[in-house]
């Protein structure tokens, strides 16, 4: 029986978090729980993955990053979106849906 | 201040970082597991599991942050050392060439510190709930929120 479970890669996993960090600021947590709701055990994510794509991120100039306080007043980093991530986020999205398109009809024509 | 003095963290800093950082999500996850009723200790094995390789991934992290940070030290060093012997060349030399070539060096380097200053004190401060905070005037909204305290992202309308 073959797996319902794609395993994510690395760009797609950056495209999520774009996503997720575009409607509010999260700890590295709250993204991996966000992720995990929104794909639905869809997706396979390794909850620490999460960690060097957004050290990359960071590093990219697309996220900033602050400590905080959490919930449960614990020090927990924060990472929020800057302009260059959104416009990112803006680009990758279109080059997602184009490449969606061209699969889906190279599928469907075999 | 603190924003500068972050360039300069060394990578013991950024290891301790790390460290704080996966610690805190592996202990979320093990919390959320506890609270389902699980032991703590198999709750604890399960979010490690969860997680992944935690060495590998705190080595990958540490790496990338020190590579980043060695990047931004090497330039802020450089325009810094532009500035110091544009002033020494303003004040120490009266050459009227020789002060216009200084007016320049303290020009580039006075404006590669505060364009680096700017990029890393970019963020603002976060809420506890993970939204932006913006406390220009204590009495009043913050720029960017509404009346009923909903900030820029709130409004945001999702694609989902």
């Amino acid at each position: 029986m073959g797996t319902n479970r794609t395993d994510l890669m690395q760009g797609t996993l950056e495209l999520l978090i774009l996503k997720t960090l575009s409607r509010e600021a999260m700890h590295g947590y709250g993204i991996a729980q966000r992720i995990h709701q929104a794909v639905d055990d869809l997706l396979k994510v390794e909850d620490g993955s999460l960690y060097p794509a957004l050290y990359r991120m960071e590093a990219r100039g697309w996220i900033s990053s602050e400590w905080g306080t959490s919930d449960n007043n614990r020090r927990a980093k924060f990472y929020k979106l800057t302009r260059t991530g959104r416009r990112q986020l803006a680009a990758e999205s279109t080059n997602w849906e184009r490449i969606a398109r061209a699969v889906t009809r190279v599928l469907e024509a075999n | 201040m603190q924003k500068l003095q972050e360039l300069f963290k060394r990578k013991q800093t950024i290891e301790k970082e790390v460290n704080e950082e996966l610690r805190f999500h592996i202990d979320m996850q093990t919390n959320e597991y506890a609270q389902m009723g699980i032991s703590t200790e198999t709750s604890r094995e399960m979010a490690e599991q969860r997680f992944g390789d935690l060495d590998r991934i705190k080595k990958e992290c540490v790496r990338i942050g020190s590579g980043a940070s060695v990047l931004i030290q090497l330039l802020l060093s450089v325009f810094l050392l532009n500035l110091l012997v544009g002033l020494v060349l303003r004040l120490l030399v009266p050459e009227s060439h020789v002060n216009r070539v200084g007016d320049v060096m303290m020009m580039i380097g006075g404006l590669g510190v505060l364009l680096l200053y700017i990029k890393q004190a970019g963020a603002s401060r976060f809420r506890s709930d993970g939204g932006l905070k913006l406390d220009l005037n204590p009495g009043s909204p913050p720029v960017g929120f509404d009346e009923s305290g909903r900030s820029p992202f709130d409004r945001v309308r999702s694609d989902d």
